[in-house]
């Protein structure tokens, strides 16, 4: 897979995707009000920003990030975020091949796990 | 002018275009045969690799057969048409004799006054001229522009293939067979005189001079190989002389460069007549290392850490060149000893991907990406196997052991030689005592790393932007 299949998938999904560029913070996907479906959060929403990962081929960030916070920090393998201070990076690897969909279940097992 | 090419040539192919290709040219004793195909740049620090990457098979009527070839001038324009950004021209046109093949004065026309000049206008690459012989070997050359409608031939040094086995054919004058001399007699009655006289021109890099680096290194060099590349950025340390050859208690004391110390042990055990060392203290990851790597024919991959392998695993295919990998894993509990296996294995084109054996894990991949492997609060919350195999524990008999095998991978792989390299990715387990061979290892069908073969893709992006 690819960064823009991944930003492709997800605005086919009707998510709001935004990519940005911080310079030396790196490229990002970001993703406005992402649902919660299960869990303790389920009903709320949540940006999610996954880093543009430029190896080749494609290696998926270790980490997702997500505003506001979801759990205290310094929890649960959250920390501060590059993305600025409302925004919490919680450390969770993708363990299989990297693929949009593989994406979208491993967003919604973090958030249905916390 | 076109912008400085490094000075050296050479063309890769797989095995399955050198397939295609023989079969579309092999048109029997009395008639040659062309096609057009295109190629994409591979360019290291002292060579550019023309790998080709698509065939432009000639339609019905596109070409003149009489007993010699050629091309219409519909055709070429078809080919011209055909290419995509980033891809150059390359004329292939089969000879009816064996060997590396000059050129006829038609073949010059042909490819210097026909195609070069259309071929760079529309591309901004030379125009590659690639020639068959009737024994399976190629030969190679590129035109480069010198002025005004004037373009000078520029030989390639070697024409290699790459499938599970890397056959090079090498030019006669460019890159000359050596003579074995008397202290290579007992290794040339193994493999015999043609064997030795690849092995020892292939250039061949090694990544990392640690403990399995620096026996391979010295194994290379009493085998008689000529051209070494050394990549380490480390230094020698105190803890590092139990297990790297040829490193002495000054090398620790002075922080000597492992490179330094691998350099100096090669030129003291060589058999070759001339050995050409090139040492680079970079990191692959860094843009010089990753040049320097991509000189090479054959890369020895004796790094541990999970990212530098990724790299490797992804120029395999991306730039066809073979990659020989090892690993080693012991377990103890408390102060004592469990068990230890290690792991030895080629990949590239026709081979299974590191990944795709499960010798690279793509989670280590991002972790040590992401610093965490560095990380003594993140490792300590991980669980405790996980924890020993980062851990990375090793003793010289382990290493001696992973090099001797890499060693052999590397004859089997430029020599065919089934017999002394095995047929697979290998696993050897200390207790109790017993090699297994894992024969049928297949990529997974969406594997990312086969998916680059032959495409010459920018790894750039895959350097530590902290070294650059």
């Amino acid at each position: 897979m690819t960064n823009e299949d991944l930003v492709s998938h997800l605005e086919g999904l009707g998510h709001t995707v935004e990519t940005l560029d911080l310079g030396p913070q790196g490229r990002w996907i970001v993703v406005r009000d992402y649902p919660i479906s299960t869990g303790t959060l389920a009903g709320q929403r949540r940006d999610v920003a996954i880093q543009w990962s430029p190896q080749v081929p494609y290696v998926a960030p270790s980490a997702v990030h997500v505003r506001p916070h979801v759990v205290p920090m310094g929890t649960r393998n959250a920390q501060g975020s590059p993305l600025g201070p409302e925004w919490q990076y919680l450390s969770r690897v993708l363990r299989c091949t990297p693929t949009p969909q593989a994406w979208i279940v491993h967003i919604n097992t973090i958030f249905s796990e916390l | 002018m076109q912008e400085a090419e490094p000075a050296e040539f050479s063309v890769a192919m797989t095995a399955s275009t050198d397939a295609d290709l023989r079969r579309h040219l092999d048109k029997g004793l009395r008639q040659e045969d062309l096609t057009f195909a295109t190629w994409r740049p591979s360019t290291g620090r002292r060579r550019t690799t023309a790998v080709l990457s698509r065939l432009l098979l000639p339609h019905d009527g596109e070409r003149i057969l009489q007993g010699n070839v050629a091309f219409t001038a519909d055709y070429a324009q078809r080919a011209l048409g055909e290419l995509q950004p980033g891809e150059g021209l390359a004329l292939v046109h089969g000879h009816l004799g064996p060997g590396w093949q000059d050129m006829s004065d038609d073949d010059m026309v042909a490819e210097r006054d026909r195609l070069a000049g259309a071929a760079f206008g529309r591309t901004g690459l030379p125009l590659v001229g690639v020639t068959s012989g009737t024994d399976g070997s190629w030969s190679a050359r590129r035109w480069l522009r010198v002025g005004p409608s004037r373009y000078e031939r520029d030989d390639a040094a070697t024409v290699r293939v790459a499938g599970p086995r890397l056959r090079l054919t090498f030019h006669p004058e460019l890159r000359p067979a050596p003579r074995a001399g008397p202290n290579q007699v007992a290794t040339v009655s193994v493999w015999g005189d043609a064997n030795q006289a690849d092995l020892a021109r292939v250039r061949v890099a090694i990544i990392g001079l640690g403990s399995v680096g620096s026996l391979v290194a010295e194994a290379l060099a009493r085998m008689g190989i000529s051209d070494l590349v050394l990549i380490d950025h480390d230094r020698i340390e105190e803890r590092n002389l139990d297990r790297t050859a040829g490193a002495e208690a000054d090398d620790a004391t002075f922080r000597r460069l492992k490179v330094e110390v691998a350099e100096r042990n090669a030129r003291t055990v060589a058999t070759a007549a001339g050995l050409a060392v090139l040492p680079v203290a970079k990191s692959l990851l860094a843009e010089e290392g990753l040049q320097a790597a991509l000189d090479a024919d054959v890369i020895f991959s004796c790094v541990d850490r999970p990212w530098p392998r990724h790299v490797l695993n992804a120029m395999a295919y991306n730039d066809l060149i073979p990659v020989i990998d090892g690993g080693i894993y012991a377990l103890v509990d408390g102060d004592t000893f469990v068990h230890a296996n290690w792991r030895i294995h080629t990949v590239g084109p026709g081979r299974s991907c590191l990944a795709c054996i499960n010798a690279l894990d793509r989670d280590d991949v991002s972790l040590d990406i992401a610093g965490k492997l560095d990380d003594p609060d993140y490792i300590k919350n991980l669980p405790a196997e996980k924890q020993e195999l980062l851990s990375r524990r090793n003793v010289f008999p382990f290493s001696m052991a992973v090099a001797a095998h890499e060693t052999l991978h590397f004859v089997g792989c430029i020599s065919g030689l089934k017999r002394v390299a095995g047929v697979g990715p290998q696993v050897y387990h200390c207790y109790p005592g017993e090699m297994e061979v894992r024969r049928d290892t297949v990529c997974e069908p969406d594997c990312g790393y086969q998916a680059l073969t032959a495409t010459c893709s920018d790894l750039s992006g895959n350097l530590d932007p902290r070294l650059a």
